[in-house]
């Protein structure tokens, strides 16, 4: 789901919105297969997207904000450094945990910047009334 | 958006568990069943969770639709469901009670495999893995609660 895109800042954070929700989406995927055998934890790679926003960053003032770039740069992947357990299956219920509640928290950050955003959108619009 | 499709993969998740729960409350409660409708001893059920892709919207409007609300990008993404209830293979325990009325010529009653220990492990491990995904439901609600209010106020 796209919000209205008005600015860089906006469709940024937009972005940013999704990737944390994106993040949240495989945490509750590795946890409904905790019991699965076999079952490879996944997450979001962000190393590609790192890469590009930093070759993009040299000469440009922001770095991404087209709409779906970080979409389109972060993929998922297995995790590394797992202990498979008896059955193969690589979900540390702990981690996800700790990934859920730091994706939930940047998420409402993201949505703080955003409403801050919209405020001074409405400030101008209302020239300051 | 995608938080739409952690209710759906939550959901399975606590569904999963909550059958697990189940058949393991259902081995406990027969522990002591000599006779079933198959004939012979209770054969105590195990469940075997599988991952299964969340399924992509069909045609038409609902699905455009739900295209809209759900993300397109479903790869690699799973929920999970119960393949199958096994029963278990091992053999009936044999007790000599030469009273009671299923016993074999011998004086033998077969009675269930089943080991409290282990269904009360089940339990306790279907419980905290349910508790999981309630987790991430909630979540995932707070912050589509959280995007709800961002046009309030001012």
């Amino acid at each position: 789901m796209r919000l209205m895109e008005t600015d860089r800042i906006t469709s940024l954070l937009t972005d940013y919105l999704s990737v944390q929700s994106r993040r949240a989406e495989i945490v509750a995927s590795n946890l409904a297969n905790v019991d699965t055998p076999g079952f490879k934890a996944k997450e979001l790679d962000f190393i590609d997207h790192l890469k590009t926003a930093a070759q993009n960053a040299v000469g440009r003032p922001i770095a991404g904000g087209s709409t779906g770039m970080l979409n389109s740069l972060t993929r998922v992947v297995e995790q590394v450094n797992t202990v498979p357990g008896i059955d193969g299956n690589t979900v540390d219920a702990g981690r996800e945990m700790s990934t859920l509640a730091d994706a939930g928290v940047q998420f409402l950050a993201g949505t703080q910047m955003l409403q801050a955003r919209f405020r001074a959108l409405r400030a101008a619009i209302k020239e300051g009334r | 958006m995608s938080l739409f499709n952690v209710f759906k993969i939550s959901t399975q998740g606590m569904t999963a568990q909550r059958e697990r729960l189940e058949a393991a409350s259902a081995n406990l409660a027969n522990s002591n069943t000599t006779r079933t409708p198959a004939g012979g001893p209770y054969r105590r059920r195990d469940t075997i969770f599988e991952a299964i892709p969340i399924e992509e919207p069909g045609e038409g409007f609902g699905a455009a639709f739900g295209r809209s609300l759900f993300d397109d990008r479903l790869e690699h993404l799973e929920g999970v469901q119960i393949t199958s209830q096994l029963a278990d293979p091992n053999e009936a325990i044999r007790r000599y009670e030469p009273s009671h009325p299923d016993a074999d010529a011998g004086g033998y009653v077969a009675l269930p495999n089943v080991d409290p220990l282990e269904e009360t492990v089940n339990i306790l491990s279907a419980a905290r893995s349910f508790e999981a995904n309630a987790t991430a439901f909630n979540t995932a609600k707070e912050l589509a609660r959280a995007s709800l209010r961002l046009g309030e106020g001012g």
